[in-house]
């Protein structure tokens, strides 16, 4: 490689250092970095303590046993997502500056491949740091779980590398179309595998059932070289576990570069466009959150009706609604996902305890999951004031109230994020059919919490607003700032529920101990509650100065 | 020194250049004018070895962008429309990096130097994130200039910069011009062509319209005067339709290719 791709890598880290060091000069940027050292410090004490107190016992092996059988096919689905999807995008991706002065520069395109494998490696280095801190306690040995997982992340960007540019021998039509094809046929073996399953369920039971699918040979050939990984990141001696696992695991990895290198496609015009592709992604998240999602030809055709004008609060709410429709379908994939992910694991296996989760269960751990991603999801949806952060300046021209803007906002987010809610409420139904009345009373409560949880969140928003993307990786700032916005909104949303739910507590105990009483009430007080935080979030709206308040 | 034969760049249906042909002798601008989507940024693209030529060939300094791109690149400067800079990087880190990728070992004056004439000096240490629009600019062009390219190609290059910045790079472009380099300047600011090109090209829907001098351009355009601005000479070019004729060449080649 080109000794000034050295450079410029070192260039870039220093710059690292310089920004996070002029960062915590600023008190509040101090106060950002403690805040973020304190949350890490709060994630890892516990495992720290758990896992030099307790050590190898088996209530912590216990854990590790039960992640391992599941583990390789976990990765290997996960690989197929990000190599068949967009994800996979990013593997090959430059940055507009690297565009703009590598592939005009005099480097030819393995240094450039070789520079952008180093770039990845030394951040794969840190990411693997961080996860093996974060999943400590599921690990027998630190060192294993860091070797393993570098190496783990390491094949996946380097899978999704080669497939990025061996689709260029394709041509890139061809390639999106065979992409499509790929996820398609995976996904009808998926409905078919999970057809099958249902069929046996009740005959077998659902943890002999997956036991006979973990062994079955179809799945042991698909996820061998997986498996390889999953053991180097689990291996508890060093030899031969780590050794004999690791070498492995390295020698998959190296196969692949020399892949890589090998096809030397003329990939720079290519990765120009999947690079600026990525660039406008990281923008629109960076303008309205993780859920920012492209808006495809074919989203012109979801259509709203027009509203009446109420004051100027049909037009904000329509634009909201339609922009909601049309940019919703991140939200519907991921909590589909996580739901199907989660419920399916939980119902098809009984836990590494006696007395683990049963059927009873899912309906209320489905619940808290709905809400929970809710709760996750709303500091990334682009919907309301988050989503409008470059379009305030025009709201604040329109000639209409602030309040009727804020209710606007609100309207078209919160409607849509109900129907993801009650779709993922009844996904939940499917796993627990007698759960049902649980998640019919919930659903009607999905209006009144949605509109709460937005208003609330973007009161927030408004008094201290923030970017829900990093510039960069590993930007401690950002990281800080995100933190603390979760902890504002938790720490808000504990009164703005507990009042509506204390006082249906009340008239639950007042009614003679009656359910109906206790959700009718709750559901008025929790509406009434509405109504002074639209007005606040009017307020904030009106205050906000778009000129020094607008992050960067 | 730049040489294009036959350039074509075919996305999918559409035809974003179909079969250029041009050349640029050293001390030459060439001013490349045209409607938005006529080709002209693809056309810099492909000299810079960022996109590949569905067809035809195109020469830096003697050597095929395609065959040989690292032996073009060494002699090529390519400044986009809207240069994006390392964000974290100083203006500084800016030079050095460009420095050891086209090993100026003797930088440090010339990049002083630059940076003096175009009003950096006080921002040397700031980060690239730190600076407006115009000083962006303003730093891809001393990038751009540090390792004294053969070939020079800019894409609108006046593009936020101040009155002060304008005269120093219509200045700069004279100069390298006059030192030997050809210099390719896409821009819609009719103006600044008219003032600094030696050479026009004219393209429309990726199809050259007309290429020689401007005195040529105004005999070619039959009814314009021999003082008409090149205003009327572009819209008599373009036409109200826009659709591609013919293309009209001034007589022979606009400039020899390079020896």
């Amino acid at each position: 490689m080109d000794r000034s791709l050295f450079l410029l890598i070192q260039l870039k880290y220093r710059s690292f250092v310089r920004r996070t060091y002029r960062g915590v000069r600023s008190w509040r940027g101090a106060i950002l970095l403690l805040f973020t050292l304190g949350f890490f410090a709060a994630t890892l004490g516990p495992q720290l303590f758990l896992v030099v107190t307790m050590g190898n016992r088996p209530e912590l092996q216990r854990v590790v046993g039960f992640v391992e059988p599941m583990a390789p096919i976990y990765l290997f689905a996960f690989t197929m997502v990000f190599v068949f999807t967009s994800a996979g995008d990013t593997t090959v991706a430059f940055t507009p500056s690297e565009v703009d002065f590598l592939f005009a520069g005099p480097f030819t395109r393995r240094e450039l491949m070789l520079y952008k494998l180093s770039k990845t490696g030394l951040g794969l280095l840190s990411v693997s740091a961080f996860v093996t801190a974060m999943a400590l306690i599921n690990l027998r040995w630190w060192l294993a779980g860091f070797i393993g997982i570098a190496l783990t992340l390491a094949m996946v960007q380097l899978v999704g590398m080669i497939v990025s540019l061996g689709g260029q021998i394709l041509g890139e039509v061809a390639f999106s179309r065979t992409r499509k094809l790929a996820l398609a046929v995976l996904l009808i073996l998926g409905v078919l595998a999970a057809s099958q399953v249902a069929g046996r369920l009740q005959a077998e039971g659902a943890a002999k059932l997956m036991a006979v699918i973990r062994e079955s040979p179809a799945l042991r050939i698909l996820v061998a070289p997986f498996e390889v990984f999953t053991k180097t990141a689990l291996a508890g001696r060093l030899f031969p576990d780590l050794i004999g696992w690791g070498t492995a695991a390295f020698v998959i990895d190296a196969a692949l570069v020399a892949i890589l290198l090998r096809l030397d496609r003329d990939y720079l015009e290519t990765t120009a466009a999947i690079s600026q592709r990525v660039y406008e992604r990281v923008q629109r998240m960076k303008q309205g959150g993780g859920f920012a999602m492209p808006v495809g030809k074919s989203a012109a055709r979801v259509r709203v009706a027009g509203l009446p004008w109420l004051g100027g609060f049909g037009p904000i709410a329509w634009r909201q609604l339609l922009i909601a429709l049309r940019t919703s379908r991140g939200v519907l994939i991921s909590s589909v996902i996580v739901i199907v992910m989660i419920g399916g694991s939980f119902m098809f296996s009984n836990g590494p305890a006696p007395g683990g989760p049963r059927e009873s269960a899912m309906p209320w751990i489905g619940l808290g999951m709905v809400f929970y991603l809710t709760f996750l999801f709303s500091m990334q949806l682009p919907w309301a004031f988050r989503g409008d952060l470059d379009h305030i300046e025009t709201l604040k021209t329109l000639p209409i109230r602030p309040v009727a803007i804020a209710a606007g906002q609100l309207a078209g987010g919160a409607l849509i994020l109900c129907g993801i809610q009650v779709a993922a409420l009844a996904l939940v139904g499917a796993f627990a059919p007698s759960g049902w009345p649980i998640l019919a009373t919930a659903s009607a409560f999905c209006v009144p919490f949605d509109f709460m949880i937005l208003a609330l969140n973007n009161l927030l928003f408004l008094l201290y607003p923030v970017r829900m993307a990093a510039g960069t990786t590993f930007d401690f700032q950002m990281f800080g700032r995100m933190m603390l916005s979760f902890a504002l909104l938790f720490v808000t949303l504990i009164p703005a529920l507990g009042i509506p739910a204390g006082i249906g507590g009340l008239a639950y105990l007042v009614s003679g101990y009656s359910i109906t009483a206790f959700s009718v009430t709750t559901w008025l007080v929790l509406a009434v509650e509405l109504v002074p935080l639209v007005l606040a979030l009017a307020w904030a709206f009106w205050r906000f100065d778009v000129s020094t308040q607008t992050p960067a | 020194m730049i040489v294009v034969q036959d350039y074509h760049k075919v996305y999918r249906e559409t035809v974003a250049v179909d079969g250029l042909s041009f050349e640029v002798a050293p001390g030459s601008i060439l001013g490349l004018l045209g409607p938005n989507g006529a080709g002209k940024t693809t056309t810099l693209r492909a000299l810079a070895g960022i996109l590949r030529p569905t067809r035809g060939r195109l020469f830096v300094a003697g050597h095929d962008v395609v065959a040989d791109p690292v032996a073009a690149k060494r002699e090529l400067a390519y400044i986009p429309d809207d240069p994006k800079l390392f964000d974290a990087l100083t203006v500084w880190e800016h030079l050095q990096f460009i420095a050891s990728a086209y090993r100026v070992d003797d930088y440090r004056e010339k990049g002083e130097e630059l940076l003096r004439r175009f009003d950096l000096t006080e921002k040397r240490e700031s980060m690239a994130q730190e600076l407006s629009r115009g000083m962006r600019q303003k730093v891809a062009i001393c990038c751009a200039y540090l390792h004294e390219p053969r070939a020079i190609l800019f894409d609108e290059p006046l593009t936020g910069l101040d009155p002060y910045a304008i005269r120093t790079l219509k200045e700069s472009i004279i100069e390298r011009a006059a030192a030997g380099a050809a210099v390719v300047v896409s821009s819609h600011l009719l103006s600044l062509v008219e003032d600094l090109c030696t050479h026009l090209l004219i393209l429309n829907r990726g199809r050259c319209l007309f290429q020689g001098t401007l005195d040529d351009a105004r005999a070619q355009y039959a009814g314009l005067q021999g003082s008409a601005s090149l205003e009327e000479v572009f819209f008599r070019a373009t036409g109200p339709v826009r659709s591609p004729g013919p293309a009209p060449v001034a007589s022979g080649p606009v400039d020899q290719p390079a020896p």
